[in-house]
């Protein structure tokens, strides 16, 4: 199966303590749980999140099946009770999704659980009007209601706007993941 | 296995309970049954509740189960969406 990850798969990663809370400046986007209508839309906008990284670093590059893959990966989320995966729309449009994951910790960690945003990508005309914001704020929402106290994401550092905006939203350095070629 | 009833659709299922996760598994030909894997139990309607819950989650619409409330067989309506919408939803 397709890793949801791979394409927001960095060099660092960041930590948050859930008990922040964001508040929601836009009410003209509406978020909510995808279904299988929205499958597609949201294949389409992971492309566009694979084509961005793809200009970052090759190793980013799709293979031919990786968005038969991904759809089978996001039809199975849909149902799933440990996945929360979050669309935006405005104007009759999905304009972005976020994918939240509820996985268990490393086993030395005290933690029982620990939440993950394993994907996330708002499209370019829809930027700067709070969509990401809301789709975090409702994902921060499930995460709380299933006690989970902290969640991680990973952002390529070269991934100037989606690290700046982790950074806003309360993220902090946490990890480092390092990479070299064998 | 799929029926057009008012503006819905009423899926014919064969509900496995206590399965491992929640999943539409593909058709019981010899039923003629879509096979609906539900991890609760078949107690005091906790099958019921989650087999609504998730099919409702899938298509993002209403759903309610219209007979087979006490059977493994059950006939679901899930409201506001068409056959052709559904099938081509579960690839079909």
């Amino acid at each position: 199966m397709f890793p949801a990850s791979s394409f927001i798969h960095g060099m660092f990663e960041y930590g948050i303590h859930i008990k922040r809370l964001l508040p929601n400046r836009n009410d003209m986007v509406e978020i909510r749980e995808a279904s299988l209508r929205d499958v597609e839309a949201i294949v389409e906008l992971n492309k566009k999140l694979a084509d961005i990284h793809a200009e970052i670093d090759e190793i980013y590059k799709r293979g031919c099946e990786t968005s038969k893959g991904f759809r089978n990966h996001v039809e199975s989320l849909i149902s799933s009770e440990n996945a929360s995966l979050l669309v935006a729309e405005m104007d009759g449009r999905v304009a972005g999704y976020m994918i939240g994951l509820i996985e268990k910790p490393r086993p030395f960690l005290k933690l029982e659980k620990i939440g993950r945003i394993s994907d996330a990508y708002v499209d370019f005309e829809y930027r700067k009007k709070g969509v990401g914001r809301a789709l975090l704020n409702r994902l921060l929402e499930w995460f709380r209601s299933n006690g989970v106290e902290y969640i991680t994401l990973s952002v390529d550092v070269r991934n100037r706007a989606g690290y700046s905006f982790w950074r806003k939203m309360g993220f902090e350095d946490w990890m480092v993941r390092m990479i070299r070629r064998v | 296995m799929l029926e057009e009833m008012g503006d819905g659709t009423v899926l014919h299922v064969i509900v496995v309970p206590n399965a491992k996760k929640n999943e539409i598994v593909g058709v019981d030909e010899t039923r003629g049954r879509l096979k609906v894997k539900i991890r609760a139990p078949p107690v005091e309607g906790r099958a019921n509740k989650e087999l609504v819950g998730f099919l409702s989650k899938l298509f993002g619409a209403r759903v309610e189960i219209l007979r087979g409330e006490k059977s493994r067989e059950k006939d679901v309506l899930v409201a506001g969406k068409g056959v052709d919408e559904i099938r081509a939803l579960l690839h079909l």
